[in-house]
């Protein structure tokens, strides 16, 4: 038996791979190195990326396919900040053809790294400090008529504002300290500290539990919110319960437009015309909360006209965020731990 | 080397070579070069990040092992209740208790966090039941009890019970016999299951990222809010390497102990329905009252465990504070105000069908690779190709989606834009496993079926198909189980690939779960009891086909 030739080793025998594995193979690689083709309907569809809170209605896409022909497909990707994220870290084969929801704190990102081909104003919100009108009347305290007032003594334990950390609005707040007061912003923000304003994760914490004249019926009478929200405050008396303060507030602007490198640029450009145009531009105050850009003072709901009206006076515009945010929330982080 | 061979081993090293190392090699070069980051700086280390990677390295590292540890010990009671005793309705928990490991993470982490709406009235036990880490480490020690219970009731199924009863005869109590007998016998499954344990849990994503509220951090979800929140990709791929290391460690920990763990879903293997009848009884008796710890104990553990699945049914039969059906109705729209971008049916679709292609692709790819690494020598290339393949074992999805996401993204390698790149990731995640279960299996036959069957004149494919691969059929069942529940649960690479239409089961349900919104809520949680029902339901069903077919 020994030295048979039959016996050798199973390792050092002739013998050729099963050829289901070639095939096996065979299959996988041809599919990976097809995924570079196929986009079905190449002319007839166009996709636009946008944030989590983007909303169009069935009725709207099938109206923008009636107008041009083209299917619109929507890709969601995160809050505005995850979706430049995304839209950069992919730049070179895009998610999409159009973006929307850039907005201004972002924007400069996107534009550094050649993100967007272009770019342009679709909607905007304005970040206000809210207060309850009827607590200050119960306590018989002066309401603030400025966001600077809320260093003062009277208003100690008064104020809940958002983390910039983790959201926008936050972050514009911040971003207004630094417009309006320059080098000394990490003086108030101690101050507000020491008089003791609480800080949440997001808006929706901060004014639907810890605020006083919403539904969350809190324990804090002022709130980091929107010049728009007191509209949505109306009791029955037809007056709102909060009020906003309009001055000096951060103007939120969002963006649309074209990306870079997009598939159908053309098409995509057809998506930001329909989104600047009426029909949609008349939609955004309600199912989006934010004024729309083309038709502000109209096209928005009789109860913004009467009391969620746009700030008196906005700062911030020129600040560089791509450059300053690190330095800013560094600063807050240092102060608030 | 012959030149087929060389050509074999080629094909297979460059297929791995491209589609997994080259986007790992990806992010770290990015990383450390790119504009992304702020490796540059000076102070990126002396700036608070030096503290807080090793702060989010040891709470990775502790929360696994406290997971670990609980585990163990809530299942070894477990073990013997439902493999050494025999009591009615064992098949229905066995059933329970393996759904968990079978669903996406991602609807057990929406379960769990029912609990932070919870409101016992009393102040501690609600601030401890709201409390991130314990909910994190309770959601792993709910995933990973099936693995513990099944691998050591299977083996301790299998221990005679004379020994057992040469103990009794000498005066030894239940527990003792169990502490001096018993637990030197479990030790290796004990071992196995715990550092598999381990090696998951240390690589958890989903549950931290939604139970720990941005409060709480792991390494997972560091990389994660570094790439696509802050796009520091230098910070990124810091904690990569970390990330790295630590589930490198873990799992060649769990590789080196793990041989002898069988993990059995069908019972098909553990020969529990096949009852030694040789002494005319069965060899599993009845619970009786010395049992009553061990029963106590699991009754309590049955309570914690059927709570967060009650949890779930409730609030999917729940709108607006009433019992209602609103939720289901809704689960066929499309969300409020449109949310999704695709109707639930659809990213349902698409889950299946990167299940299915992830699934056949790694079992095929599998099995040509550990058939290449079984029939040829021991010698350079063999190690070289073993590593390639098993290195990766413990690489996580979040890593890998962000590779593909860095290095595929320009042209021509534009692989990122196809449909295809989240089943071809899964693909790449299950492959290092199945590797390794059919490596074990394959070698393990007997050399002298082998010899004896070329002595009556077969070739190499013969001998594959009629001798190999019938022997090794049930491993390869169960490495195709685990691949599906690898693909199916993805949640890490999905969400860097997965976009627009593409988008999968759990990123939908994530975006319903964490959107603000009573109706979004509400359908997560109505999907989420739908998918446990019907998992429950199939486990039932391969389960009860596994045991008639046993009987014929």
């Amino acid at each position: 038996m020994k030295g048979h030739k039959l016996l050798k080793p199973i390792a050092q025998q002739k013998r050729s791979i099963p050829k289901f594995a070639y095939a096996a193979l065979a299959v996988v690689a041809l599919a990976t190195a097809s995924l570079t083709g196929c986009t079905a309907n190449e002319g007839k569809t166009v996709t636009i990326a946008t944030h989590d809170s983007f909303v169009i209605s069935e009725a709207q896409i099938a109206e923008f396919k009636k107008e041009t022909g083209l299917t619109l497909k929507v890709v969601r990707a995160g809050d505005a900040g995850e979706l430049t994220n995304k839209l950069v870290l992919t730049k070179g084969t895009p998610i999409a053809d159009a973006y929307f929801g850039i907005d201004n704190t972002f924007m400069s990102k996107a534009t550094a790294n050649g993100v967007v081909s272009t770019q342009q104003a679709v909607d905007f919100g304005d970040v206000c400090m809210n207060y309850d009108t009827y607590w200050f009347e119960e306590n018989k305290v002066a309401a603030p008529t400025n966001w600077q007032d809320l260093v003062k003594p009277e208003y100690q334990n008064l104020t809940v504002v958002e983390n910039p950390n983790s959201s926008s609005t936050g972050l514009a707040f911040l971003a207004t300290t630094v417009a309006q007061l320059g080098e000394s912003y990490g003086d108030y923000w101690k101050a507000l500290k020491d008089n003791g304003v609480k800080v949440t994760a997001g808006w929706e914490d901060a004014y639907f539990t810890e605020f006083s004249g919403s539904s969350g019926k809190g324990s804090y009478p002022i709130v980091l919110s929107y010049s728009t929200s007191p509209a949505y405050e109306i009791r029955e008396d037809g007056k709102p319960q909060t009020a906003s303060l309009n001055e000096n507030c951060f103007r939120q602007t969002e963006f649309a437009g074209v990306l870079k490198n997009a598939k159908h640029p053309n098409n995509a450009q057809k998506v930001v015309d329909y989104l600047l145009g009426d029909s949609f531009q008349s939609s955004i105050a309600e199912s989006m909360y934010v004024y729309p850009q083309e038709l502000y003072p109209n096209g928005i709901p009789a109860d913004w006209a009467k009391w969620g009206k746009a700030a008196n006076s906005t700062v911030g515009q020129d600040l560089n965020f791509d450059a300053d945010r690190e330095k800013w929330l560094d600063t807050f982080n240092s102060i608030f731990g | 080397m012959r030149a087929s061979r060389l050509a074999q081993y080629s094909a297979a090293l460059v297929f791995i070579g491209f589609l997994f190392y080259l986007p790992l090699v990806g992010i770290f070069a990015f990383g450390f070069s790119s504009e992304f980051s702020t490796l540059g700086d000076p102070d990126f280390w002396s700036g608070g990040f030096a503290s807080k990677l090793a702060s989010t390295l040891w709470f990775t590292v502790w929360q696994a092992t406290t997971s670990t540890l609980l585990v163990v010990v809530t299942g070894m009671p477990i073990a013997y209740l439902l493999y050494r005793k025999r009591f009615a309705g064992q098949r229905a928990i066995r059933v329970l208790i393996t759904v968990p490991f079978i669903l996406p993470i991602l609807v057990i982490a929406i379960a769990f966090s029912t609990f932070r709406k919870l409101n016992t009235g009393i102040a501690a036990v609600d601030a401890v039941i709201t409390n991130p880490v314990f909910l994190i480490i309770s959601a792993h020690v709910f995933i990973n009890l099936a693995l513990v219970v099944r691998t050591v009731g299977s083996t301790w199924l299998g221990l005679a019970d004379s020994l057992d009863e040469a103990a009794a005869l000498d005066g030894a109590g239940r527990l003792r016999t169990f502490w001096s007998v018993t637990l030197a016998q479990l030790t290796p499954s004990v071992v196995a299951s715990a550092t598999l344990v381990f090696a998951y849990t240390s690589a958890s994503f989903a549950v931290v990222l939604v139970l720990g509220g941005g409060l709480v951090q792991s390494l997972e979800t560091s990389i994660y809010e570094s790439a696509l929140i802050y796009l520091d990709l230098g910070k990124a791929a810091v904690l990569a390497l970390c990330q790295l290391l630590l589930t490198a460690l873990a799992f060649w920990l769990a590789d080196a102990f793990g041989k002898q763990a069988r993990i059995d879903f069908a019972d098909s293997e553990s020969g529990f329905d096949t009852d030694n009848h040789a002494a005319g009884h069965s060899t599993r008796k009845p619970v009786d009252k010395r049992d009553l710890p061990a029963i106590g104990f699991g009754l309590v553990i049955a309570l914690f465990f059927v709570l967060p699945i009650w949890n779930v049914f409730q609030q999917a039969f729940t709108y607006g504070n009433t019992f209602s059906f609103t939720n289901f109705y809704n689960l066929l729209s499309g969300g409020s105000s449109g949310l999704l971008d695709i109707s639930l049916g659809q990213a349902l679709g698409n889950s299946v069908r990167n299940t299915i292609i992830a699934t056949v692709a790694s079992l095929l790819i599998g099995v040509a690779v550990a058939w290449l690494l079984v029939h040829t020598k021991r010698g350079l290339f063999n190690r070289i190709l073993d590593f390639a393949y098993l290195a990766p074992i413990g690489v996580s999805t979040v890593l890998l989606g962000l590779g593909y996401l860095v290095t595929f993204s320009q042209e021509p390698f534009a692989l990122r834009a196809s449909w295809f790149v989240v089943p071809l990731v899964e693909t790449l995640l299950a492959l290092p496993l199945v590797v390794r279960m059919v490596y074990s299996a394959l070698a393990g036959i007997e050399r002298v079926l082998l010899d004896a069957a070329r002595l009556d004149g077969a070739n190499s494919a013969k001998l594959f198909w009629q001798i190999e691969l019938p022997l090794i059929r049930p491993t390869i069942e169960v490495a195709a189980g685990f691949a599906a529940i690898i693909a199916l649960g993805d949640f890490g690479a999905s969400a860097f690939l997965a976009f627009g239409d593409q988008e999968t089961l759990p990123l939908v349900l994530f975006r319903l779960f964490s959107h603000p919104g009573a109706s979004n809520y509400g359908m997560a949680m109505a999907m989420s009891a739908l998918l446990i029902v019907v998992t429950a339901l199939t486990l039932l069903a391969v389960s009860l086909r596994t045991t008639r077919s046993i009987q014929r």
